[in-house]
């Protein structure tokens, strides 16, 4: 990300004399510790992101439809993509291929975000937040039927519960909620898990509306939230396999054992079964799929 | 033969690779799930515990119970009963748990009740001949005879072999 700020963010001295800056440009990186999480800033004084640039290259590449209408915010978000690189050339600093989306994903497999700030012609901000301790994780424990499961709060954008009319049933068999004229598709967990005895009514039970950095705003329906909780993280993978669905586990305060759900796996699970779901001429697909 | 047989089995199946010279004593703990008697290698075995209700893994085999926690530490429980092919068991406070290591990995199964330690020498255990049984011969490592009962001893590291238990759960899977 260094080497990016020294190639991309700084202009070279004559560009910086010629819109008065020092001919020396300045990279900063800071640490500071702010409410649980470790704060790590780049900062630049270069040209910032050129956005005109970065949604010419999307649409380029395909990431963006062309003529569709983007704010900065989501410009400057671009360089996440997978495969977005503005680079033309390889130079000695940067363009080695490890893009900003592996940077990104590696950040958020430790429980981080990565935030850009940029001001044309003032520079650029990188922040990367990570959480503290990686072994501790803010929780949200939802039930369904029996069983008790962990969300990380981080992916966590809100609960509620549904009205009727608000739930559309599509033709795949899905369900999808209107949320303030946004289409938000629902995942009823206990369906996923083939859980025994959870609500299995949308407007019976409880929608936590998550999010996921790669796959967009999914619903999960569970019967009802339990409470918010710190918990230790606790891997499955020592005495087991992975399992599909599930990021680690914790012990909660009765001694019980609850999984923690991993939020983008999920939706792919939910894909997979709408799409397995369907008739005939896409079972081929899925089997390759999977 | 037999006891050559018999030798090379016990020599390939002791605990974590140590083959067993034949003056070694061996020891099973032997367990009962219905009317059948099986025993697995003393050396594998942790602790033995009564049933604890688990929590439930999605989308897994019928035989995997789920995790406990064991004193800080996840561990799974496989039904062994349904492992076998013979149904689910219908867990209850007298059932037990025998907690094992296979290979690396710490885990408990799930038996009706434990019933004696075996002292035996390796001559002791006759190979499986080839017959109709409920479970595969693959599965065990050996007979051995006590008294009137016949005891299958387990080969654990074959029985839950990691590559068993995906398949499993990608079996499980295609089932739904």
């Amino acid at each position: 990300m260094i080497r990016n700020a020294i190639d991309h963010g700084i202009e070279s001295p004559e560009d910086r004399i010629a819109v008065g800056k020092q001919p020396e440009g300045t990279i900063c990186l800071s640490a500071e510790h702010r409410g649980g999480r470790i704060v790590i800033r780049i900062d630049d004084d270069g040209r910032g992101i050129n956005r005109e640039r970065v949604v010419e290259k999307a649409i380029e590449k395909g990431l963006v439809a062309p003529g569709a209408t983007l704010t900065d915010e989501e410009i400057d978000n671009l360089i996440f993509a997978p495969g977005f690189s503005t680079a033309s050339t390889v130079s000695a600093i940067s363009g080695r291929g490890v893009g900003m989306d592996v940077v990104k994903r590696n950040i958020q497999q430790l429980g981080g975000r990565v935030f850009i700030i940029s001001k044309p012609g003032e520079g650029t901000t990188f922040m990367l937040t990570l959480p503290l301790t990686l072994a501790v994780l803010d929780g949200m424990i939802v039930s369904v039927g029996r069983e008790t499961y962990v969300l990380p709060l981080a992916n966590v954008i809100e609960s509620l519960r549904p009205n009727e009319a608000d739930i559309y049933r599509v033709v795949s068999g899905g369900e999808i909620l209107l949320l303030r004229g946004e289409y938000v598709p629902l995942v009823p967990l206990y369906k996923l898990f083939h859980v025994r005895g959870g609500v299995d009514e949308a407007a019976g039970g409880v929608v936590v509306v998550v999010e996921t950095e790669d796959s967009g705003k999914v619903g999960l329906l569970v019967d009802g939230l339990v409470g918010q909780q710190q918990v230790v993280i606790k891997s499955l993978e020592p005495n087991y396999d992975p399992v599909p669905g599930i990021a680690a586990a914790t012990i909660l305060g009765n001694g019980r054992v609850a999984l923690i759900l991993d939020v983008s796996s999920l939706r792919e699970m939910s894909v997979a079964r709408a799409r397995a779901a369907r008739p005939a001429l896409t079972s081929g697909v899925l089997e390759f799929a999977s | 033969m037999t006891e050559k047989r018999a030798m090379q089995l016990a020599a390939v199946n002791g605990s974590d690779g140590v083959p067993f010279t034949s003056d070694d004593e061996l020891q099973f703990i032997s367990f009962t799930i219905g009317a059948e008697d099986y025993g697995v290698d003393i050396m594998a075995v942790r602790e033995i515990r009564g049933w604890t209700d688990t929590t439930a893994l999605p989308n897994s085999p019928q035989y995997v119970r789920g995790v406990i926690n064991l004193r800080g530490v996840i561990v799974p429980i496989f039904d062994l009963r349904a492992r076998f092919g013979l149904g689910s068991t219908d867990a209850t406070k007298t059932h037990v748990v025998i907690v094992v290591a296979v290979g690396a990995r710490t885990i408990g199964i799930l038996v009706d009740g434990v019933s004696d330690i075996l002292k035996l020498k390796p001559a002791d255990v006759r190979p499986v001949p080839e017959m109709d049984r409920a479970i595969d011969d693959a599965y065990l490592s050996g007979l051995v005879t006590v008294g009137e009962r016949v005891v299958a001893v387990i080969d654990l590291p074959r029985l839950f072999e990691t590559s068993t238990i995906i398949t499993g759960q990608a079996l499980s899977h295609l089932g739904h």
